[in-house]
């Protein structure tokens, strides 16, 4: 597995701020991976994912010391041109990262941004607009749109550029709950069928637990606790501590081992919930 | 209105189908020979002509029941300022034909050509650009100003601000909204504390739209947007003979007139 992104001793200081907002942090993320970052508010995550995208220095400044890796290139001295080969993000607010007054233009926009001909934008438009559910709508104009509508569109803008990695900044948190589904799902399938590597900054995290490959908890601009979601959920969370809740089922879970019921693992899906709980009642019938 | 594409009302008029370059030229021509007729010949005939030919561009291209009203109450209160300050502070010699008593203002034909003249100096040209704006899409005259050369960093500015026009527009309804939940009723008090209470919507304003600038900002960077010295254009416009014509057209119906009008009609 190649390595996709490498961070090393990472510091961030916005100008005119006292504080790093990112403090020697390290990661490393191979390529096909699919992780989930998550943290409490301000903890640094936005920033992060910025200076993945060079965007931190080049558009907001900053002082950054450290190293950053994106396959072979160091997006703190590449163009943006070399970048979005790359790698490209999606962001929070649908609203503010559409630009242009219709579906086709959105999509079209980076495209012909880098300067692709005709004929090859044509029809990576109307390749993305299919795979994120959106064909038909090419006239239609993005504030006329649902919010997960809105959320696709800004992933099909950027997957047209086929990046290797896409960077989602809690792409679902102004989204109702069909905007929710509709965007997850959407992510599900890139990892599934396209298998980009996916950096996702996310609050929720039933949706993906079965198939992210990795979870990194940041605090405090630091990486606190990092794996798969078995070993991350195995010690009991906090949601108040760590921005997130963990999967119900875990939350079941770990109330249950504190009132004294002994549990072989924490579960973190309701499948692995129900064999969990089936092996206890079958091992009680068959002692007594 | 919702303005969801901006100032562009989607369909399929004559307007709605030629090139944005031919467009401008146009309004650019009622500009011209606006100003010729305001300031030089003065015949309210050839300025009212002119004023027709652009309210059937407008009509023609079926715009909402705003633009009617907007433009509707435009001419209205343009014609009748005009004609109530004109007269008064232009004293022109000329016929009498009324004259107001106390202020003594004296209306004579001269007076009345000039004030007719230049009310349609001003809503000529103000219809046809609007009507540009009705009938282009705002990609589409971005890349008529790109193709005439404008940077096309500076020439998408404009682009952006009627794309966020809808934007702008939820933005303020939610603050008013909010404003109002808190009691502070906009309608209500005399002027100085109305005054108070549109900072009150004004000032948070500002506060998101900057903060949904710095935002915009990245989200043009990651889009490549500015990262070459040019870019492509996939759906290209097409200058057609169609649209040479119509400019022709336009432009022989303005001067014909003109010759014809100042000729035969003279006032
Ligand atoms: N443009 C900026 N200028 C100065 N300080 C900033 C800027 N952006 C963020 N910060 C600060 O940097 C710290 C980290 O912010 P960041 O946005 O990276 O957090 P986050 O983890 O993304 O939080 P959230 O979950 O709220 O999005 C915070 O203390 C924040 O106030
Ligand atoms: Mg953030």
């Amino acid at each position: 597995m190649a390595t996709a992104i490498k961070i090393e001793d990472l510091w961030v200081r916005y100008r005119e701020e006292e504080d790093y907002a990112v403090k020697g942090l390290s990661l490393e993320i191979g390529e096909g991976e699919f992780v989930l970052l998550m943290g409490p508010s301000g903890c640094g995550k936005t920033t992060l994912c910025l200076t993945i995208m060079g965007i931190i220095p080049r558009v907001i400044k900053a002082e950054v010391k450290g190293s950053v890796r994106v396959f072979d290139l160091d997006p703190l001295n590449a163009s943006p041109t070399e970048i979005a080969k790359y790698v490209t993000i999606v962001f929070q607010n649908p609203e503010m990262q559409l630009v242009t007054t219709s579906v086709y233009e959105e999509v079209a926009f980076p495209l012909e941004n880098f300067g692709l001909p005709r004929d090859e934008i044509k029809r990576r438009v109307k390749e993305v607009l299919e795979v994120v559910g959106l064909s038909g709508l090419e006239d239609r104009s993005p504030a006329s749109l649902s919010g997960g509508q809105k959320q696709a569109l800004a992933i099909a803008s950027v997957l047209a550029l086929r990046p290797k990695i896409i960077i989602l900044d809690e792409p679902t948190s102004q989204l109702d709950p069909q905007g929710t589904k509709r965007v997850t799902d959407l992510i599900l399938k890139l990892r599934k069928e396209f298998e980009t590597t996916i950096l996702a900054v996310e609050h929720r995290i039933e949706w993906a637990v079965e198939y992210v490959d990795r979870i990194l908890v940041m605090s405090g601009g630091k990486i606190v606790l990092e794996g798969d979601p078995k070993t991350v959920f195995s010690k009991e969370i906090k949601p108040e501590e760590a921005g997130f809740r963990p999967p119900q089922v875990s939350e079941i879970a770990y109330k249950l081992v504190r009132s004294g019921v002994a549990l072989p693992t924490i579960p973190i899906s309701l499948n692995e919930a129900l064999n969990i709980f089936r092996g206890i009642l079958d091992e009680r019938a068959a002692s007594s | 209105m919702s303005f969801e594409y901006g100032l562009y009302v989607p369909g399929r008029s004559v307007f709605h189908r030629i090139d944005p370059r031919a467009k401008i030229i146009w309004a650019l021509t009622v500009l011209a020979f606006s100003i010729y007729n305001g300031n030089y010949v003065m015949n309210p005939i050839y300025g009212g002509m002119i004023y027709a030919s652009v309210l059937i561009a407008l009509i023609s291209s079926k715009p909402t029941s705003f633009w009617y009203k907007l433009f509707g109450g435009l001419s209205v209160a343009i014609l009748f300022f005009s004609l109530l300050f004109w007269p008064a502070s232009v004293p022109l010699g000329g016929k009498p034909l009324l004259v107001i008593p106390v202020l003594g203002w004296k209306y004579t034909d001269l007076a009345l050509r000039l004030a007719l003249s230049k009310a349609f100096l001003v809503l000529s040209p103000i219809i046809a650009i609007a009507t540009i704006f009705i009938t282009s899409r705002p990609g589409d005259l971005f890349q008529a100003l790109v193709k005439w050369r404008f940077p096309y960093r500076l020439a998408y500015i404009p682009i952006l601000a009627l794309r966020f026009l809808p934007t702008v527009i939820v933005e303020i309804r939610t603050i008013i909204d909010a404003q109002k939940s808190r009691a502070l009723e906009l309608e209500k008090g005399s002027i100085p504390s109305r005054i108070r209470k549109y900072v009150a919507v004004f000032v948070p304003l500002m506060i998101r739209m900057m903060k949904s600038a710095l935002e915009l900002g990245v989200a043009l960077d990651s889009k490549g947007f500015g990262a070459m010295k040019t870019r492509t254009f996939s759906k290209e416009l097409r200058w057609r003979i169609y649209d040479t014509l119509i400019l022709i057209m336009f432009t022989a119906l303005y001067a014909v007139m003109l010759i014809v009008i100042t000729r035969f009609l003279a006032w």
